[in-house]
Parts: C-alpha cells; sequence; structure tokens
C-alpha cells in the first residue's frame, strides 16, 4: 500500500481555505514580520549598493598616485600588468614635461594644460565608453571641452616648447577629439593622449629630435664601445714605452697576441714579423676617449693602431653569422692584405648609410648580390632589426662591417636601441619612466595593491579611506540587520509553532477521524508541516507585494537624493527567492512541534469523542 | 454458534480489555465469544459505562486488547489473524486493514467540515485508491435523498442529514464490516427510523455486516439479527467486570 502523504497537502489546503478568516489572519501576522525586514534589507542594500556602485563607477576611487617622481623601468611596468590586482597601468613622463599649450580651434589664444597618457584598459575610458586614442587622436576632459568650447570632432593644437642654446623653440601637434569624459571623471582641464605623444614630447623638451614629427634636436646615439685596440709595429715597442700608453687612457692592461690568434679569432692575415699589441680594459670597454689618446701618444712612431670589436652574432632571417667590426687604415689594409673593405680607418662622425655596410663570405655570393641591401638582426637586450648594404664578399669565413656600427651594437648588449630609418641611425631608447598612473582592478583591491607598492618602498595615495567607510557602513549595516531580522524571525517562529499547535489541539477530533479512515501516524505527521508551508508560502508572498508597495513608496520619497538608475530601497531577485526559501524552512521548523502532536493522536479518540 | 453454509466474517474468542479510568479504577470487559456473518447486522445494547466504547474501540481495532485467544477477519479466501498483527505490534497492518475493510458511523457523524459532502464521501476511497466510485456515489446518493448535497459543506446540513452522509461514507468504499456508534443519537425518533431502516438497505445491498451499538432497543428491533448485552460484576472496589453476551430473543 502506498503511503497516503500525496492526500494531505489538499486537506491543508481545503482546511486553511475553511478557515479563511484564521488562515488569513495568520498570513497577515507572518508577513508583517517578513515585510518589514526586507525592508530593511532593501534600504540596507539599496544603500550600500549605491555607495558602492558609486566607488565602483568612478575610476578616481580605483586610482592610487605614486607621490614621489623616480625612474621605473620598463620591467616594472611589465611586472605590474601580470599582477591580479592591477586593472590598468600606463607610465607617465615628468610633470614639468607634460605641461603642453592648447591652441583653440580657430583662434590664435593659447592656454596651459596637463597631458595625460592612456591606452588600451583606461578606466576612466572605459567608464565613459570612449575608444582609445590612436597616433594624433585624444580625449578632453570635461573641464578643457567645457572652458574652450570644444567639441567631439574638433582638431585643436598643441604646441611644445622648450629652451635651448639660449633661445626658445616650439614644436606642434595637431590632434583629432574623439570624445569628451563626463563630468564626474575630473573638471581639471587635460588631454588625454596615446603614450607615444607624451614620450615624443618629453624628448623634444629634454632637446631632443622626433623625427617621424619633424620636431629638430639632437638624437641620443649609442655609445661606440670597443673591446680593444690593436698596435701593430714591425720592432718590438719597449715595454716602458707600452706601458706609459696606459697612463690617463682609461686603458688597464696590454698583451702581446700572435698573428695566429688574430686570424682565429678575427680572420685577419698579419704577417709573422709584425708585432701585436693588444690593449683592453678588463671586463668593460674602451671607449672612444681611450682610442684617441693612445692614437695621439702614438704619432710619430712606426706603428698603426686599429680599434676592434669581437665577433658579433648577427642574424640574416634564421642564419647567423659572426660580424667582426673591423675599419682599418689604408697602411693597415696594406699590412693585412685587407682590401677586401671598402670603408676606411674609424671616423666617428661617420653616420648615415655610410655605416651600415657588411662584407659578407664568399659562401653568400649567388644569395645576394653586391650593393644589394639586407635586413639583419641583433639580439641584444631587445631586438634591434635594421638594413644595411652588402659592399663586398670576403674568403674568410668572417663577416665585417664598419667598426662605427659594431661599437653601436656592442652597446646594445647593455641598453636597448633602435633603428631611426628617417635618419638612418641608432638612437637609444628610453629606459624607463618617470611615474605611472595605475588603477586597482576593484575598488576591494585597492588596498593589498597600496599595500604592495608600499612594500617595494613606492609611496602612493589612494582614497582608501572612502572604501573602508563604505565597507564599516556595509558591515555595520548587516550586523544591525542580522540582529533586527533574529529578533523577527524569533518572533516569526513563536507565532507559527503557537498557531499550528493550537490548531492541531482545536482539530484534535477531525485529525482522530483521519486516523480511524486509515491515514497513517506518518502521513499526519505532515498535515500542519504542510499547513505551516503553505501558511509561510502566501505570507511570503503578501510580504514580497508589501515591499515593492513600500520600497516603491521610498525610492520614490528620496528619487532627489539619487543619481539616476540609483535606489534607496532594493533587493536583488536571489535575496527575494532567499527570504522565501528561509520562510519555507522555519515555518517547516515551526510546525514540527504541531507535527509530533498530530502524530501522537490515536485513532480511539474519534469514537470516544464523538 | 456457526451457522451452516454461511462463513463468518469476524471472529473473536477469549478477548480480555482493560481499560484504566482517570479515577484510578480499572474496567474489564470479557468476550468469551462473538461471530458476524456476512451482511448481518449485530446490535450491541447497554446503559452507560457497561462497555459498549470499549468493544467498538476493540473491534475498529484501535484498542488493543490484554489477553486474546483468537480474532480472525475472513476475507473471501483470506483469513486475518489479527491477534498475530496485535501480537507483532504490526500498527500498519492494522491501520491498513481499518482502511480497507471496515467503515465507520460516529454518533454525529465525523465528517471533515472543511470538506465538502462530496470530498468526505469520497475520501475513503481515495485512500484505497479506488478511482470507480463515481457513479456508485451519484446512484447510492439518489437512494438516501442526499443528491443535492454533494457539494454543500457538513456545517449546512441538517442532524439527519449529516447521519446520512457518515452511512454512505462508511459503507461507499466497499468494506466488509461498518461499525456504529449510536448513529442516530443526534436525531428524533421519526428520522431515526427512516435512517436505520436506509442503513440496513444498504447494507444488504452491498453484503456489508453492521455492528450497531445503541440504547434504542426498539429502533433497531426489526432490522437487527441479532443483539448483544452486557453482565456486570464488581468483585472489589475500583474494579468493574463487564460481559458480552448474546440476548436470545
Amino acid at each position: 500500500m502506498k503511503s497516503n502523504i500525496r492526500l494531505i497537502p489538499g486537506l491543508a489546503i481545503y482546511d486553511l481555505r475553511h478557515e479563511f478568516i484564521l488562515s488569513t489572519c495568520l498570513v497577515i501576522a507572518i508577513s508583517s514580520v517578513i515585510a518589514p525586514l526586507l525592508i530593511l534589507l532593501g534600504l540596507k542594500s539599496g544603500t550600500i549598493k549605491s555607495l558602492r556602485k558609486r566607488l565602483v563607477n568612478d575610476p578616481s576611487f580605483r586610482e592610487l598616485r605614486p607621490t614621489e617622481t623616480r625612474e621605473y623601468p620598463r620591467s616594472w611596468f611589465e611586472k605590474m600588468k601580470r599582477d591580479e590586482d592591477v586593472g590598468f597601468i600606463i607610465p607617465t613622463i615628468l610633470p614639468a614635461s607634460s605641461t603642453v599649450y592648447l591652441i583653440m580651434p580657430g583662434k590664435k589664444d593659447k592656454v596651459l594644460m596637463d597631458i595625460i597618457p592612456t591606452g588600451k584598459g583606461d578606466p576612466l575610458l572605459e567608464a565613459s565608453q570612449i575608444r582609445v586614442p590612436l597616433g594624433n587622436e585624444c580625449v578632453l576632459s570635461f573641464g578643457a571641452a567645457n572652458k574652450f568650447g570644444i567639441k567631439k570632432g574638433d582638431t585643436i593644437s598643441l604646441k611644445v616648447s622648450r629652451f635651448r642654446s639660449g633661445r626658445y623653440e616650439y614644436a606642434t601637434q595637431k590632434l583629432r577629439v574623439i570624445g569628451i569624459l563626463p563630468e564626474q571623471y575630473g573638471t581639471l582641464e587635460r588631454i588625454y593622449a596615446p603614450l607615444d605623444l607624451l614620450l615624443d614630447i618629453e624628448a623634444f623638451k629634454e632637446g631632443r629630435a622626433v623625427s617621424k614629427r619633424g620636431w629638430k634636436g639632437s638624437f641620443s646615439r649609442p655609445y661606440k664601445r670597443f673591446d680593444g685596440v690593436l698596435v701593430f709595429s714591425k720592432k718590438a715597442l719597449d715595454p716602458l714605452f707600452l706601458n706609459s700608453l696606459l697612463i690617463e687612457s682609461g686603458l688597464a692592461r696590454y698583451g702581446k697576441v700572435s698573428a695566429k690568434e688574430l686570424e682565429s679569432n678575427y680572420g685577419l692575415h698579419v704577417p709573422e714579423e709584425i708585432f701585436i699589441y693588444k690593449f683592453s680594459v678588463p671586463r668593460g670597454n674602451v671607449t672612444v676617449f681611450s682610442y684617441r689618446a693612445i692614437k695621439n701618444r702614438l704619432r710619430g712612431f712606426n706603428a698603426r693602431i686599429l680599434p676592434f670589436t669581437k665577433p658579433l652574432p648577427l642574424f640574416i632571417g634564421d642564419k647567423e653569422i659572426k660580424v667582426v667590426g673591423f675599419s682599418p687604415d689604408e697602411k693597415i689594409k696594406e699590412l693585412l692584405n685587407a682590401f677586401f673593405v671598402p670603408w676606411n680607418e674609424f671616423n666617428e662622425k661617420r653616420s648615415g648609410k655610410d655605416v651600415f655596410k657588411i662584407v659578407l663570405p664568399m659562401s653568400f655570393i649567388g644569395k645576394f648580390q653586391k650593393d644589394s641591401k639586407i635586413e639583419v638582426t641583433f639580439k641584444g637586450v631587445k631586438n634591434v632589426t635594421f638594413p644595411v648594404t652588402i659592399a663586398g664578399f670576403t674568403k674568410d669565413s668572417f663577416s665585417y662591417c664598419p667598426l662605427e656600427l659594431a661599437s653601436m651594437l656592442n652597446t646594445a648588449r647593455t641598453r636597448e636601441i633602435h633603428f631611426d630609418k628617417n635618419s638612418i641611425s641608432f638612437i637609444l631608447s628610453q629606459t624607463g619612466f618617470r611615474g605611472f598612473r595605475l588603477y586597482a582592478k576593484t575598488i576591494d583591491q585597492v588596498e593589498p595593491l597600496y599595500q604592495k607598492l608600499k612594500a617595494q618602498g613606492i609611496p602612493v595615495i589612494a582614497k582608501l579611506e572612502a572604501i573602508r567607510r563604505i565597507k564599516i557602513l556595509d558591515s555595520g549595516l548587516t550586523r544591525l540587520f542580522w540582529l533586527v531580522a533574529a529578533l523577527g524571525i524569533i518572533g516569526a517562529v513563536c507565532v507559527l509553532t503557537a498557531s499550528l499547535y493550537g490548531s492541531v489541539e482545536r482539530k484534535r477530533s477531525q485529525l482522530a477521524v483521519l486516523r480511524l479512515l486509515g491515514f497513517s501516524r506518518k502521513d499526519l505527521f505532515f498535515f500542519p508541516v504542510f499547513e505551516g508551508l503553505f501558511l509561510a508560502f502566501f505570507s511570503s508572498m503578501l510580504a514580497v507585494i508589501g515591499f515593492e508597495v513600500v520600497s516603491g513608496v521610498i525610492n520614490e520619497v528620496f528619487k532627489n537624493e539619487m543619481r539616476a538608475g540609483e535606489r534607496i530601497c532594493e533587493l536583488s531577485n536571489w535575496i527575494l527567492f532567499a527570504t522565501l526559501a528561509l520562510t519555507l524552512l522555519i515555518s517547516a521548523l515551526s510546525s514540527l512541534v504541531g507535527a509530533w502532536k498530530t502524530s501522537r493522536i490515536d485513532p480511539a479518540e474519534a469514537l470516544r469523542e464523538e | 454458534m456457526h451457522e451452516k453454509g454461511v462463513q463468518n466474517l469476524l471472529e473473536v474468542k477469549g478477548a480480555r480489555i482493560v481499560r484504566k479510568r482517570q479515577s484510578g479504577s480499572a474496567f474489564e470487559l470479557l468476550v468469551p465469544e462473538f461471530h458476524l456473518k456476512r451482511g448481518e447486522m449485530v446490535c450491541v445494547i447497554g446503559e452507560s459505562g457497561c462497555g459498549k466504547s470499549t468493544l467498538l474501540d476493540f473491534l475498529a481495532l484501535v484498542l488493543r486488547p490484554e489477553e486474546i485467544e483468537r480474532f480472525k477477519l475472513t476475507i473471501g479466501d483470506e483469513h486475518l489473524k489479527i491477534d498475530r498483527f496485535w501480537k507483532e505490534g504490526e500498527e500498519k497492518g492494522l491501520s491498513d486493514i481499518r482502511r480497507k475493510h471496515l467503515g465507520y458511523v460516529l454518533q454525529t457523524g465525523g465528517l471533515l467540515p472543511f470538506l465538502s459532502v462530496r470530498q468526505n464521501l469520497l475520501l475513503p476511497s481515495r485512500l484505497n485508491q479506488k478511482k470507480d466510485v463515481k457513479n456508485r456515489l451519484l446512484r447510492l446518493s439518489r437512494r438516501i435523498g442526499i443528491q443535492n448535497l454533494l457539494d454543500e459543506k457538513p456545517k449546512s446540513l441538517s442532524g439527519g442529514q449529516r447521519q446520512r452522509v457518515a452511512i454512505l461514507r462508511a459503507v461507499l468504499h466497499g468494506p466488509e464490516m461498518v461499525l456504529a456508534d449510536e448513529p442516530t443519537a443526534a436525531v428524533d425518533r421519526k428520522r431515526a427510523q427512516r435512517i436505520i431502516d436506509q442503513f440496513r438497505e444498504l447494507s444488504k445491498r452491498q453484503e456489508t455486516s453492521i455492528i450497531m451499538v445503541t440504547h434504542d432497543e426498539k429502533l433497531v428491533e426489526n432490522v437487527a439479527d441479532r443483539w448483544f448485552g452486557f453482565k456486570m460484576e464488581y468483585p472489589r472496589r475500583g474494579l468493574i467486570k463487564s460481559s458480552l453476551y448474546e440476548i436470545q430473543h
């Protein structure tokens, strides 16, 4: 025989409907406990949500600003970008360099303004739904656009000034305005532009040229560094004289080198009778100054001087070749039979295409032609690819390039350089940056990020207090809510328990009849449980309706104090569902006393009490 | 005691039922021998406190005897040994037997006030998962004149109507035996006679046996097949002994 529990929910519903007034009173009583709790929770949730929303939506709460200007290497930025707490980071330039003149469209007036770097993921742009400016584009702050009446789509001009060699110099750059930030993201007059433009401005302000923008100035060329200087002499040189060459030359030692050694290491063929001396600096480079010093001192002696670099690895596609920096004068060419090198002795003023030449081994004949250009790559701190002209071929296994080129590539082993095709030269890349714009991913990650930077010794300022205040308010209101909720729940449990117990006592004879008709103790145990669940369900529904009505009134009353889209009293659907589930659970638990009492009713009571 | 050719539905032998009263005294009911045939109507008569309700509780399987020799219910070929159920404490088995094979008519009907007359009538059938009773319900309700009351709630019925509904509820799911506890106590004599006649007619039609407790002999003298009474003894202070016996007419 199957259990007759299936009939119980129907009987419970009929019974509740039969006692409609009593059931309604009970539903109202329970919903009177739930509805105020919902409103309290709604107020707490709405207030905190609105405050959090303001914090979350306003990226300035996620910003951490450095308080000191210092050098931050590129590697530090790479590391920070990978940090889980970092939402956006971009280098900035010196504050003094980030001030530019903005020339009003169609006017001659100019005003000083800050220029700020921006890039992909900038929270200010994302929050404003403005795309990232590229090339010669920019975004203006509300303050800048409003003050000067600039609109999206306008073109503005920037004027950058510097004082060099006793006079002012200017550079200009036109920028198209692709967006205006909303007022809430700052009223300061600012231009947000790609980092490249800011770095160019900084370079210009520091006196350097920016050839891609046509801004004149000097270039930061890589230093020319040799691995040593060779001295060739037809007779042995006095050791005292050799030692005197070291004095105030920047060189630290000298030694004899055999012709064989020179041939195997550099592919240079020196006659056996020639004395070769190598001057160098242990674990260091030889500078142009040292070369000049030793050259001057050898003037009048029958000796030739040849600075050199060790063979450098260069890649033509995937193929590696060993290139020796070799700039011999005519006499050395004659001495070493090195007429395959079409360029002459080292000249520090040699520049442009005269530097970017190469002599390749004979094995490349057929693959490349003389005077053709090929791209080669040097793998230094960072790969640098540049064009070289094939100046000839040699039967040696080594390749040769002008020492001016090799000595700069020697620097690229430790410093980042890049090839500037406009000036056909290498330029030293910037090694680091002077500051940063940093935003945490969320407001909850501001403090951890603040602590991380503090641990690195980088002092920053952040709106930690505002975030903490919201968290304290949230936890305080949560505790207050649970305190009230606990009292409410206890009250609801008492009301339900007493009501259901009283109901069982009142209906004892009817329940006894049900037992007599064949319902088991277990079946009837669920009668008050189902009644409790139905009462709780209807109470929850009524409470939710009450909440919707009252919260609507509250939101209407406080409408003027809230921003668009904000509500002071609101609950998410999952909280409403959770409330329903919790009410059902509490009512089920509250009905257990009545259920136990029901299960003790004996069928004989029906016979006797009748 | 066995009538030739007709099998006993119920056989009870050697039962002793003890009930402790709140005053501290004890009441002991002895049932030396009792049987009931299919379709038979037995009336139990006696004054207040003689043990009528105790007998009914016992026969309704809700009061366990202190001693029992035999309590057998025969349904077709199936012999249900109730005494064994009691001995083994199989309450669920007893509950199933009560639901399937017994019907009850209580003094004021015992109708559930939150259900309509129709729902009250159908509840035992639903409990027994009998589905084809609706036509029978209409037919029988017409026969006893309550066909217009099916959608009413019990509170809107008169005493007589309520008892007729109770009688129909007791027999509708086709139990073998109906226990009736003074079913006409709350109605006047004229109505009571009519209700008893209808009850008997329904039970005959359904071959349902009836055990009716009453204090009004005249009401049942033309319908009952046999009568039982109680012989009271007071062996000592605080103990009342009552024995069931068949009254020979």
